[in-house]
């Protein structure tokens, strides 16, 4: 696995709450998922739109413009959906996540 | 002075190292006219009725004064003066010529200052009788215009429309949560927070440092 299809801890954050939104998943909806996800913390709204370049460069996401409305000032959202690769690098980086905490075992997280 | 004078001092200018002085000086001069233009629209409504927002009016005095205090580095004291009259005259006239603009003319600059873009702040009913709350709306909203403002500054109009949009669509949850102050702060801190990142991005991709990191990346062979 070349670094490139590799994920940090934020972009898998970013991948999870695409996924977890479905048709829904744009900048404000996502920021506010990765915060519940990781547990309060806050977000750069500025953070969430660079990774999202950065996930879109590898080919994980695709972007679409567009949902305008008055609560937001008539300005366009920024779409995000889950690629194939990205579904596979997702899978991935659980997978690892999985067989780390299998290996700590109760050591951590209990 | 006579125009013998005059002629000589212009050729002493020209021939010595003061004509990059001149040359930077003229350059100020033009730059502070294109930001005056792009400018036109909210400097006519800030001489008009005094409604603006603080970054407009800290950009124009910064050029305006960058402008003199050059000038009067190189040509001397009185040069101010021929600085400051066309500046002074197109304030004049941009008074006596003020026309409102329709909506529809409504275009680029203008709309990074419209109060529509605003926060819409809902205050108790009472306020609206005795009418307070359209005066806090409108404190309120410039508040946040500001911080909205150095989005438009500082990053591309796509990009900073998308955060203003999202940040405009949390805006409600965190007041109703943490208050109308906190939440101006959340957003205040999330414009600040968010520069870093999206300014470090398009400085790369312009200065091509990112094109250098990847050809180095290739070169070490794809990791």
């Amino acid at each position: 696995m070349s670094k490139e299809d590799s994920l940090g801890q934020f972009e898998v954050l970013i991948l999870t709450a695409v996924v977890t939104l479905a048709g829904n998943a744009y900048g404000a909806t996502i920021q506010e998922v990765i915060e519940d996800l990781s547990g309060g913390r806050s977000y750069a709204i500025g953070s969430v739109y660079t990774a999202i370049d950065r996930l879109e460069a590898k080919g994980f996401v695709k972007s679409s413009y567009g949902g305008a409305g008055p609560e937001r000032g008539q300005r366009s959202k920024r779409f995000v959906e889950i690629l194939a690769p990205g579904k596979r690098a997702l899978d991935r980086s659980v997978a690892i996540s999985g067989r780390v905490r299998s290996v700590l075992g109760g050591e951590v997280g209990s | 002075m006579n125009f013998e004078a005059s002629v000589a001092k212009l050729q002493y200018v020209a021939d010595s190292k003061h004509s990059v002085y001149v040359t930077f000086a003229i350059l100020l001069v033009l730059l502070s006219l294109m930001v005056a233009w792009l400018l036109h629209d909210e400097w006519r409504r800030f001489l008009a009725d005094r409604d603006t927002h603080g970054p407009t009016v800290v950009i124009i005095l910064l050029m305006f004064f960058l402008c003199c205090g050059m000038a009067a580095l190189v040509f001397g004291g009185n040069s101010v003066v021929f600085i400051a009259s066309p500046i002074t005259l197109y304030l004049l006239l941009a008074r006596l010529l003020k026309r409102p603009k329709s909506k529809k003319q409504k275009s680029g600059f203008t709309v990074l200052f419209s109060r529509d873009a605003a926060l819409p702040v809902k205050l108790p009913s009472w306020t609206r009788q005795i009418g307070l709350a359209a005066k806090r709306d409108s404190r309120e909203r410039r508040k946040l215009l500001n911080a909205e403002f150095l989005l438009y500054l500082l990053l591309g109009q796509r990009e900073a429309d998308w955060i203003a949009g999202d940040l405009q669509e949390r805006l409600p949850k965190m007041r109703r949560k943490f208050g109308l102050r906190r939440a101006r702060l959340w957003y205040w801190s999330q414009v600040i927070r968010s520069i870093g990142p999206l300014g470090l991005k398009a400085l790369k991709r312009l200065s091509g440092i990112g094109f250098l990191v990847e050809m180095w990346v290739r070169a070490r062979g794809g990791h």
